[in-house]
């Protein structure tokens, strides 16, 4: 999956997270009730509900918003140099041996995907020394096809078990991690962190568009009316008729003040 | 003015105002007919300055500028528009698009008319309701004594056309 991809993914992502985010407002006023939000903040930093961000590093999570990793196969059956004699055994079956230390080649080509529920935990590398062997047998073992299917949930980076539990360690940045400047900062251009965070505020400026829009009172604009339009055969009713010339409003109520009863 | 986060309606002198449904206001008036003319008058004096804000105080005032400007104050608050017809001498103003059609409310609004043109115009005036032509309610703008003798012939059911050949000006031998 190259750039392009991975950030037509996360902009697919990013609008859902958009979607979610309108649909507890019961009434289409409730966005203008929202005091406005300002063009420097960072759309998912308020986002209630959604995965927290998980960096790609064996470090702790940071703060910013980034959404979660998810380990995909290889793409090529080769394995790396330092898995290369357990090519059709399952990782799990080094858990007896002493952990080795993957680099980024060694992991699976890692992939930004959506999490399948809102509040559904991070990934993360750091290990948790609670995930059990059998599962990391069952979402690591590379199979023998060239294109096995994605490893999914994401807790599947919990590379570790009770036994032997070390941290994995990534020799290298990795390909995606996607950051959003702080409010001032211009994002990296030509990055992908940068096409993220453009993604971030064009999304926060179309949100706030339509809080704009929604929160616009109505303003009356009435045309203006001309004065009478009454039947002929009604007129020709009423006695005297005095055609109305060009008078001002206070004669034409003087005169309509002179009336009175007959008797 | 509307300034939602904190729930509040103001008018351009700060004064709160009240969206509640014309249902309701109808329902009210009908319980309180008796109140109409006093409801209606404070209701017309509240519009005034709204219609003011729109004409040139230092001109004449023509029949269109003053529908205009009543239309802008009543437009603003959700009451429908108006436009002036004459009828002889006799000069109605035709309530278009009201939020209610009942006769309680039509009082009301008969003085609120009264109120916003004599507002406006300086010239104190009383105001009938006097019949109905599709949803428009049409109010005489004259004396009171003539608008006590129309509003008796159109609760009879007459029309206005009949009411208006019962009127004459002073003087006038009938």
């Amino acid at each position: 999956m190259n750039n392009a991809q991975r950030l037509a993914r996360l902009e697919t992502l990013l609008a859902r997270v958009v979607e979610r985010r309108s649909q507890p407002r019961p009434v289409r006023m409730a966005p203008a009730l929202a005091p406005a939000r300002t063009a420097s903040e960072p759309i998912a930093a308020s986002t209630h509900g959604a995965p927290k961000p998980a960096p790609i590093a064996a470090t702790p999570p940071a703060a910013a918003p980034v959404p979660p990793p998810v380990v995909t196969p290889p793409r090529a059956p080769t394995p790396p140099s330092n898995v290369a004699a357990e090519t059709e055994a399952p990782i799990a079956s080094r858990a007896s041996r002493p952990p080795p230390r993957l680099a980024v080649d060694d992991l699976p080509d890692l992939d930004l995907v959506e999490s399948e529920a809102a509040g559904a935990k991070s990934p993360s590398l750091v290990p948790s020394g609670k995930p059990p062997a059998d599962s990391m047998e069952a979402e690591f073992e590379i199979p023998s096809h060239a294109q096995p299917p994605r490893v999914e949930p994401p807790q599947a980076l919990e590379l570790s078990d009770e036994a032997n539990a070390e941290p994995l360690e990534i020799d290298r940045a990795p390909l995606a991690t996607a950051t959003i400047p702080p409010p001032g900062h211009e994002p990296a251009h030509g990055s992908i962190a940068g096409s993220i965070a453009g993604a971030f505020s064009a999304a926060a400026e179309a949100l706030e568009e339509e809080q704009a829009e929604s929160s616009e009172p109505a303003v009356a604009t009435p045309e203006r009316y001309a004065g009478p339009a009454v039947p002929a055969a009604t007129l020709a009713r009423v006695v005297p008729f005095v055609r109305a010339r060009a008078r001002t409003f206070r004669e034409l109520l003087e005169r309509s003040l002179e009336l009175r009863p007959r008797r | 003015m509307a300034d939602l986060p904190r729930g509040r309606i103001e008018n351009r002198d700060q004064q709160r105002l009240v969206a509640v449904p014309a249902e309701w206001l109808e329902q009210l008036v009908g319980h309180a007919r008796a109140a109409a003319d006093t409801v209606g008058a404070a209701l017309g004096e509240s519009l005034e300055a709204e219609a003011r804000a729109v004409l040139d105080p230092a001109s004449e005032l023509s029949p269109e500028d003053v529908a205009y400007a009543l239309s802008v104050a009543l437009a603003s608050r959700g009451l429908g528009t108006v436009e002036f017809e004459r009828w002889g001498e006799a000069l109605t103003l035709v309530w278009r698009d009201p939020p209610g059609s009942g006769d309680a409310l039509a009082d009301l609004f008969a003085a609120t008319a009264a109120r916003l043109v004599g507002g406006v115009s300086g010239v104190e005036v009383s105001g009938a309701a006097v019949g109905r032509e599709g949803t428009s309610i049409r109010v005489l703008l004259a004396s009171s004594e003539a608008c006590e003798h129309a509003r008796d012939r159109a609760r009879r059911g007459e029309s206005f056309a009949e009411i208006v050949a019962q009127l004459e000006r002073r003087g006038e031998r009938a």
